[in-house]
This record gives C-alpha cells, sequence and structure tokens, in this order.
C-alpha cells in the first residue's frame, strides 16, 4: 500500500484508556480468514507486513503478553489493509435471516393450518395444544435439563457405556467413510480434503465453544421466529374472524381430567389470568366437548370461543418466553466464551512473533554463544539475548541427518532467531531414527508440560507416516495447550548447510501437519 | 520353454519418482504421477508387453512411511525366517503401516527390487534406514538414482552408500531415457542376480526386435503418407462458368484438409508404434510443426533451399537419369527446372501459399470440373518428409514418464528440416523416389525403398544418439 494512501493506525485503546481486547464473532471469522488467507502469501512479505504492524503497535503492548489486545491491533490493521468484506459472516448473516423468516412463515403456516374453520364443526383444539404448546413445553424442558446439567455430568454422560459402544461404530464407519470418499481422488486431493479434516478439527478443539453456542443462539432465534409467527397467526386469526374451538377424545376420559390438565399447564400465567379468564372454566370445558353422535348445535359460544386465551398464553409461556430467556442466556455464554480466548494456538503466536521479530537487518548482530554437553546428553547453548519472546524451556529436536551436517552453535542460533526464542534455556537433542522408532524414549516428561517443543526437519523429504505419529505421541506427553514448532531446512547447497525451503515444500509439511488436528502444532522455515 | 517373466517391484521413499520409472520402463503414458507424495497408495503392476506377450512386469508401490520403525522390527528380527512375509502378517492390521506392508508385497512374493532415490538431493537417516531394510531382505537389488533436477553433487554420495548395500547402482533420468537407456538398464540388471539372466536376456532380446519392427512400421508410414499425399487432389464439378470463383475457395479448404487429415494419420500411426496414448504434439501457435503446410514459414523451415533444390534435382538427373517433371502439364503451380535462373524464380514463387494449381476443365456434355492437386511441388515432398521424420524423432525419444504431454520445440530450437542436411545424392535419389511414388512406378519403388529406408532409418537413428 502506498504511504499516502495509508490510513492512520487505529487508536488500540478503549475509552477507559485500556487496549481493546473485545473479540466479537464477527472479528474472529475475520482473523481466521486473514490466516487462511496468508497460507497463500510468501513468508517474506507476512514477515515483513506483520513486522511493520509491530512496529506501529504500542510499546506497551507489543512487550506484553496480552495475545488478545495485540491480535486485535493486528486484526484492526489488516481490515485496513484490506477493505474486503467479511464474506463467510456477511453470508451467516443473511442466512440467519433467512432462517428467521422462514421460522415466522412456519409457525405461522402451522398455526393458521391448526386453526381451520369450516364452520361444520369447532376447531379441535387437540392438536394445537399438543403440537404448539406441550410438544415445546417439553423441548424447553429438556434444553433447560441439558443446560442445567453441570459439565462433570456431562463429561460423564459423553463417558457412558452407551457412548462408549457407539463411539468405535462410529468412527469405524467415518474411516470407511473416509477410505471410500478419498479412493478415487488424486493425491493432491486426498491430502487436501485430510487437511481440510484436520483443521475443522483444529478450529472446534480452538472455538469448539465459541460455536456450539452461537448455534444453540441462531436454533433459539429461530424458535422465537417460529413462536412469533404462530402466536401472531392466531391473534390475527381470533381478531379477524369468529372461530369456534372445543375437544374431543376417543380415550375415556372425562372433563374433570382436562379441566385439572389444563390448570395445571396454566400455573405458570393463573396468578394473573384466572379460570374463566387465562384458560377455560370447568364448564367452558364440559361445553366445548365434540361428541359427534351430539353434533355440536347444543354447544353454547360462550364455551366454544374460551379456549383461545389459554392456546395464546400456552404458545408465549412454554415457546416464546423460555426461547428468548435461552437466546439471552447464549448471548451472555457466548461472550463468556470469546473472552475466554487466549490465542495461543500456532497460528496466533506465529503472527505475535512477526510483529516482535527484530526488523530485517537485525542478523547482523554479533551473537556470542558456547556449547556445552549436559548429562542428558543434550548441547546447551547461551547466547546474547534478542528481546525473546518466550522465557521458558526450549526443547529442540534435530534430525539425526542435519545434526551430523551442521554445527550446533549455527543451530542453535538459527532456531532461536527463527522463533525469537530466548537462547539460555535452549536445549538442543539429536533426534535419532531410534527415537523416531521409539518416541517414548525421548526426554519429555511433565515437568516440559510448559515448554515449547521444536523439530528440525529437512523440507525436501515429504512428513511420513511416522512423523505424523511421533507428533501426536509427543502430544500425548505433553498439555494439549504446548506448542510445537517444525522448523523446515532446505536442501543444502555448497557452501551453506541451511538454506530457505522451497515454498511447495513449505506447503507439502504444511499441509500434512494440518491433518493432524492440532492447532497448537504449526510448520515455519528454519532460515 | 520360455523363462518366467522377470517382475521387479519400484521401491523408495515418497515422492521420489518411483512411479515415473515404472512409465519409462513399462512405456505406459497411464501411470498416475504426481508431484504431491502419497499419489500411489496400492501396488499397481504395469506389464511391459511385445506383440500380446508379457515379457516383463514392474510394480509401483507407495513409498515407506515407517523406515525407521520397520528397520528396528527387521533387525531385532533379522535371525527369523522368511523375514518380509512375518513382517507384512505382524503389521498388516496396522492404519500406519498400510503402505510399508503394501510395498513389502510384491518383494515377499519373489520380486526383484529396484530401490530408486532422487539424487539431486542428499542422503538422510531415513534413506540409510530404508536401504539397510532392503538389505535385510537378503533379495536381489539394484539402486536407480533418479535426478529430479540438474544438481549432480550429491551423485557420488549416493554411489558410495549404495555400494554398502546394493548388488547394482544406476544412474537413470526416467523422464529423458531413450530406448538405449532403458535396454542398458535392464541390462545391467542381469548381473544382479543370476536367476533373472534367462527371463531378462529374452525382454531384452524381444524388446530390441520389438523397436527394429517399429521402425520398420514408421518407415511403412511414412513411406503410405508420401504415396497419399503426393497424389491427393480434390475436385468438384460446377455447372456455370459464374460459380466458378465462387466454388474456388471451397474446394482449396477441402484440400488443404484432405492433407492435413492424411498427415494427422501418419502422426497418430506413429505415436500408437511408440505406445504413447495421451501425448499429444500440439505445439506452441508460433512452432513449426504447428504451422501448416502452406505456411510461408513451413516453406522455410523445412524441405531444401533453392540451391540444394537445384543441386537434388542435378543428381536425380544426371546421376540417376530421371528428368524432372517441369511444369506438371500445367496442372502444378510450381515452376521448376534444373537451370539455375530458372530456380531462382521458381523458388520466390514457392515461397507463397499456392501449392497445387487449380485445374478447369470444360466437360463436354455440360458443365465444368475443377481439380485441385496432386500436388507437383518438388519443395512438398521434402516438406513433408522432414515433418514426418521430426514427429518420429520426437515420440520414439519422449519418455512416458514425461508429465507435459505436449511437445514444444521452439521456433528457435529448429532452423532445418532434416533432409537439409543430407548429402546432394541423397537428396537427388530422394528426388527420384518422389517421382516414382507420382508417376506410381511400383516396380521401381521396390527397387528404391530398401535404399531410401537406409536414409531414413540413419536420420531416426541419429537423433537418438542426439
Amino acid at each position: 500500500m502506498p504511504e499516502e494512501n495509508k490510513q492512520p493506525a487505529p487508536d488500540s485503546r478503549s475509552r477507559n484508556g485500556q487496549h481493546d481486547e473485545t473479540w466479537t464473532l464477527k472479528d474472529l471469522i475475520s482473523f481466521e480468514a486473514a490466516v487462511a488467507k496468508d497460507g497463500n502469501e510468501s513468508w517474506e512479505k507476512l514477515e515483513k507486513r506483520d513486522n511493520a504492524i509491530g512496529q506501529e503497535a504500542p510499546r506497551d503492548l507489543l512487550n506484553g503478553s496480552r495475545n488478545r489486545a495485540l491480535l486485535k491491533f493486528w486484526l484492526n490493521r489488516i481490515k485496513d489493509e484490506d477493505s474486503h468484506e467479511n464474506v463467510i459472516f456477511d453470508a451467516y448473516r443473511l442466512a440467519s435471516k433467512l432462517l428467521f423468516a422462514m421460522a415466522i412463515f412456519a409457525g405461522g403456516s402451522i398455526a393458521l393450518e391448526l386453526l381451520q374453520y369450516l364452520g361444520a364443526k369447532p376447531i379441535n383444539v387437540s392438536a394445537f395444544f399438543g403440537l404448539l404448546i406441550l410438544l415445546q413445553a417439553t423441548l424447553t424442558l429438556t434444553t433447560f435439563g441439558l443446560l442445567a446439567l453441570p459439565s462433570s455430568k456431562a463429561k460423564h454422560l459423553r463417558l457412558s457405556l452407551g457412548f462408549q459402544i457407539l463411539k468405535p461404530v462410529a468412527l469405524s464407519l467415518a474411516g470407511m467413510l473416509a477410505n471410500v470418499t478419498t479412493k478415487g481422488l488424486r493425491g493432491d486431493q486426498r491430502e487436501s480434503l485430510l487437511s481440510l479434516l484436520g483443521k475443522t478439527r483444529s478450529s472446534l478443539f480452538l472455538y469448539g465453544s465459541v460455536l456450539r453456542w452461537k448455534l444453540f443462539q441462531t436454533l433459539q432465534g429461530t424458535a422465537v421466529a417460529f413462536n412469533l409467527g404462530a402466536l401472531a397467526a392466531i391473534l390475527l386469526v381470533i381478531a379477524f374472524s369468529d372461530k369456534a374451538f372445543g375437544w374431543q377424545t376417543t380415550l375415556d376420559l372425562n372433563s374433570d381430567a382436562i379441566h385439572s390438565l389444563i390448570r395445571f399447564v396454566a400455573i405458570p400465567w393463573s396468578w394473573l389470568w384466572g379460570e374463566g379468564l387465562g384458560y377455560p372454566s370447568h364448564a367452558d370445558i364440559e361445553g366445548s366437548r365434540i361428541v359427534l353422535k351430539d353434533g355440536i348445535q347444543g354447544l353454547s359460544s360462550e364455551h366454544l370461543v374460551s379456549w383461545w386465551p389459554f392456546l395464546s398464553l400456552g404458545i408465549f409461556v412454554y415457546g416464546l418466553l423460555p426461547r428468548s430467556v435461552f437466546v439471552l442466556w447464549t448471548h451472555i455464554r457466548l461472550r463468556a466464551s470469546l473472552k475466554k480466548l487466549d490465542f495461543s494456538h500456532g497460528s496466533a503466536q506465529r503472527i505475535i512473533e512477526r510483529m516482535k521479530r527484530p526488523s530485517v537487518g537485525f542478523n547482523s548482530e554479533k551473537v556470542q554463544h558456547e556449547k556445552h554437553e549436559s548429562d542428558d546428553g543434550a548441547v546447551g547453548t547461551q547466547m546474547a539475548s534478542l528481546a525473546p519472546q518466550s522465557e521458558g524451556t526450549t526443547l529442540a529436536f534435530v534430525n539425526e541427518s542435519i545434526w551430523q551436517q551442521t554445527d550446533e552453535g549455527q543451530l542453535a542460533q538459527k532456531i532461536t532467531e527463527s522463533l525469537n526464542l530466548q537462547l539460555e534455556n535452549l536445549k538442543l537433542f539429536q533426534l535419532t531414527l531410534e527415537k523416531i522408532a521409539q518416541p517414548n524414549e525421548l526426554p519429555i516428561g511433565s515437568e516440559n508440560e510448559n515448554a515449547l517443543l521444536v523439530l528440525v526437519f529437512e523440507s525436501w523429504m515429504p512428513p511420513l507416516e511416522e512423523t505424523k505419529r511421533l507428533l501426536r505421541e509427543l502430544r500425548s506427553r505433553l498439555k494439549r495447550e504446548t506448542p510445537i514448532r517444525i522448523l523446515l531446512t532446505g536442501k543444502p547447497a555448497s557452501g551453506s548447510s541451511f538454506q530457505k525451503p522451497v515454498s511447495t515444500e513449505l506447503e507439502m509439511w504444511s499441509l500434512t501437519i494440518s491433518q493432524l488436528g492440532d492447532p497448537y502444532c504449526l510448520v515455519d522455515p528454519l532460515v | 520353454m520360455k523363462p518366467p517373466v522377470p517382475t521387479f517391484a519400484i521401491i523408495g521413499h515418497p515422492n521420489e519418482g518411483k512411479s515415473s520409472v515404472v512409465a519409462t520402463l513399462a512405456e505406459d503414458d497411464g501411470v498416475r504421477i504426481s508431484p504431491v507424495p502419497g499419489e500411489t497408495t496400492q501396488l499397481e503392476r504395469f506389464d511391459l508387453k511385445v506383440g500380446k506377450e508379457r515379457i516383463m512386469e514392474f510394480v509401483d508401490t507407495p513409498g515407506f512411511q515407517n523406515p525407521s520403525r520397520t528397520l528396528a522390527w527387521f533387525r531385532a528380527n533379522a535371525e527369523a525366517d522368511d523375514l518380509v512375509a512375518n513382517y507384512i502378517q505382524e503389521h498388516q492390521k496396522l492404519t500406519e503401516h498400510r503402505h510399508d506392508c503394501e510395498l513389502m508385497r510384491p518383494v515377499a512374493d519373489g520380486a526383484g527390487i529396484l530401490y530408486v532415490v532422487d539424487g539431486s538431493r542428499p542422503i538422510t537417516s531415513a534413506d540409510q534406514a530404508e536401504m539397510e531394510i532392503l538389505r535385510l531382505t537378503g533379495k536381489p537389488r539394484m539402486a536407480i538414482i533418479n535426478s529430479k533436477d540438474d544438481d549432480t553433487q550429491f551423485i557420488d554420495a549416493w554411489k558410495a552408500a549404495f555400494r554398502k548395500s546394493f548388488n547394482a547402482i544406476r544412474i537413470f533420468n526416467a523422464c529423458g531415457a531413450s530406448f538405449v537407456d532403458r535396454i542398458d538398464l535392464l541390462d545391467a540388471l542381469k548381473s544382479v542376480d543370476q536367476d533373472w539372466s534367462p527371463g531378462l536376456e529374452h525382454a531384452v532380446s524381444a524388446l530390441r526386435k520389438d523397436w527394429k519392427r517399429r521402425e520398420e512400421r514408421v518407415f511403412e508410414v511414412i513411406v503410405d503418407l508420401l504415396e497419399q499425399a503426393l497424389n491427393f487432389n480434390k475436385s468438384k464439378l460446377v455447372s456455370r462458368e459464374s460459380d466458378l470463383e465462387m466454388a474456388k475457395p471451397d474446394l482449396e479448404a477441402n484440400y488443404r484438409k484432405g492433407l492435413e487429415a492424411i498427415e494427422s494419420r501418419a502422426w497418430a500411426e506413429i505415436r500408437r508404434q511408440y505406445r504413447h496414448k495421451q501425448l499429444s504434439i500440439s505445439l506452441p501457435d508460433t512452432s513449426i510443426l504447428n504451422e501448416d503446410l502452406f505456411s510461408d514459414k513451413t516453406w522455410q523451415a523445412f524441405g531444401l533451399t533453392g540451391k540444394q533444390l537445384t543441386l537434388a534435382a542435378s543428381a536425380a538427373g544426371a546421376g540417376l537419369g530421371v528428368g524432372l517433371d517441369v511444369a506438371a502439364g500445367g496442372i502444378a503451380f510450381g515452376i521448376f527446372t534444373a537451370a539455375g535462373a530458372a530456380v531462382g524464380a521458381g523458388a520466390a514463387i514457392l515461397k507463397g501459399k499456392d501449392l497445387a494449381k487449380l485445374k478447369v476443365r470444360h466437360i463436354p456434355v455440360g458443365g465444368f470440373k475443377m481439380q485441385i492437386g496432386p500436388n507437383k511441388n518438388p519443395q512438398f515432398p521434402f516438406i513433408l518428409l522432414d515433418r514426418a521424420i521430426l514427429y518420429a524423432q520426437h515420440a520414439s525419444n519422449w519418455a512416458h514418464a514425461r508429465q507435459n504431454r505436449e511437445i514444444s520445440i521452439s521456433d528457435t530450437s529448429l532452423k532445418e528440416g532434416s533432409s537439409s542436411s543430407w548429402t546432394a545424392r541423397q537428396r537427388g535419389f530422394c528426388m527420384t523416389v518422389f517421382e516414382a511414388i507420382r508417376k506410381r512406378r511400383f516396380e521401381k519403388l521396390d527397387k528404391l525403398y530398401p535404399d531410401f529406408k537406409d536414409i531414413l532409418a540413419q536420420e531416426l537413428k541419429l537423433r537418438h544418439q542426439d
């Protein structure tokens, strides 16, 4: 973007002087869309862009550890540079509006169908009551029950015997489906499909709670629209036409039982509108019973119209009201879920690294290092600090052939430069064939749960099944959020062991690693 | 009794060019090749056939996915009998080892191993693990260095590494290998295991015979092309004289189409002989082969120059006692005489697009007969010949592994056709052949064809060596 066209940097502070850390769903979608778009850009370009954004960011934000605020700043700058609308979010909003309109229409249509009155006999309230009140009340209670269930109970439910039986069946079916689906595909199509599945798993892990609440909110919003439609239909029908309501049953039920049921259902509003007003009285019920052999001549108009307030209030109390409460409730939960996002996953961290990395030209700084062999065979390297991002331990496992052909000091320097790490805490290990075959022999345990794990591989060697297995094994021994970074070095050229990987090789590795569905595992170039 | 059909499993790390090697060795451009690793997920068998006889079988395999663990298992069970079969039995139900088991299956069934590596990259520990696994199988094996690019700095290191665990090493560029390279590779395989020798001897001998047969067939196709094209004409009946002008463009277009069809049929047959199902020699618009026979560019690039043509005519006329049909009874447009001045004039005219002159005859019963062709231009057969030779050279040399199915010859890479490099005597002889074809002197042609074939065969062979 030409300098003269640049927008002024948005003020990252809110009114109270704090940095803007608010993330909306729209922001989140924009962020993920921007990250996905970055996947098609060159590393150099991204490095330059994010570095420039980092230069513009307030110092306290850049030097702090508030990922949310820093990334919001980044997102705002990206939005300034890319004026394209958030297509995904707009599509979602349009779909929601359409869904809402369709729900109103469906609710109104169903209510009108159930209120059809041809004059021959009164409208049977049983169907209306059963479908629009009783069924809705049951669904509302079930939803409420699920929401009220403590999370530990929900987990228990998942682990229940039934779930344990169903899970392997579902997984094997999914596996068979995947095999059948991918069999006819070309290699690149197959890899892309698996990558898409992996990325979906990643997203669900990171934003599962947000997506769950958003989906729930949409469903409840649709239900609200449905009830609005139904309620509007009944009120309009009552207002502009003369309807007669009655009830009938083949079962041996007398009016006492029906009255008890109606009174019970009307408890929520009976304190305001009592018998005869908010719900039919015993006499109304008795007087609106349709008996086929007797016809309707004997029924009185007063009894036949006594039902509509009950039906309307039933829809309002058991349909519209709870669904509206659920919408508000999910809105609060959605905001809470958005607030919990810490943006510690790989792609977010990479952006922060690029923003924080010293600008181009820094490499000329003279770096001192010394090597020492530790008891566990690791080579510790101490180097001058490079304004590090991470202060925790970094364990770097370097593939055997790279280890044998390069100088450990240089290797350590490249790793720390690449990830903007503190060097004092870097430990290098040789990743031998034996260790790949038996990853449990790697010196990783609960004491390294918070460490940054780095794996260095040759970019020109495609990642294998055993590479993925190694990563899965490492993940199983670490916390789910422990970052794992794969650094790739290109084919050595004469005079230098460290070369930039070819972009197609980087893409190939990224594609394969994304299939793991691990949002905390990323692929980067070593140099 | 025929020896058993030799079978070879093409094994290696993912994305090293195994499928490319298979495609070239089996002469099958239907083998799926991709720059993305993991294209091959199951065994695929490809027969090399001569006629209907299977003479060799190549098995394309998925790449190693667990070299470290597989090596660990092989080392731990090195003393066991039937190591490969045991490995498959123990691991076949593990999804992670699906590819490793798959690639071991043909080895367990007794196939020879051709281990393919990309020689343009350094050796890694995974490669060493794979070499060791294959050594532990105890099966006869050859290493094939198939360099994906021109980087040769690692070749010596590869060779040194292979010497420890392989019976033979061969550098083989799957995308650039000629017939000779393929035969050399198969010959080298004989030394890997004595048991393979009879089958390979038979295969190599059959392949050589088949190659010879293909060359014979290509010669027949070219001669057929010349016979059809040189005598090709198109005619049309027109009732009124005033319609003659209107009918002329259609007739010319039909004539042109007819010639193109004759040439296309010949080319398709040449392609078929060299087993190219997907290759299409459709060249960039600026390329000479895409120019039609009537374009200025074709005239300038193929055939002979005016001087060469004069010398050829002299040789044909004086040396062989055959005169040139100068004006072809007024039918052909090309005016040619042995006299230098006339040749100069003729050559100038030949640069134009007109090749065959339109002849109009009045039919006594009423109406007019329009006829275009046959083409009597002395340049014309040389152009056809040069184009056919060029086509055959490319079809025969195009490795089946090459993913670009369109041959691209830039104008700068080909300044002149093959015939321009022949001696005046050779050219003169060719003109005699063409003349005999035009005059349909078949007895004479039977005598001339052996020498004509030698000239063409020599040309094709020369280009092979290039």
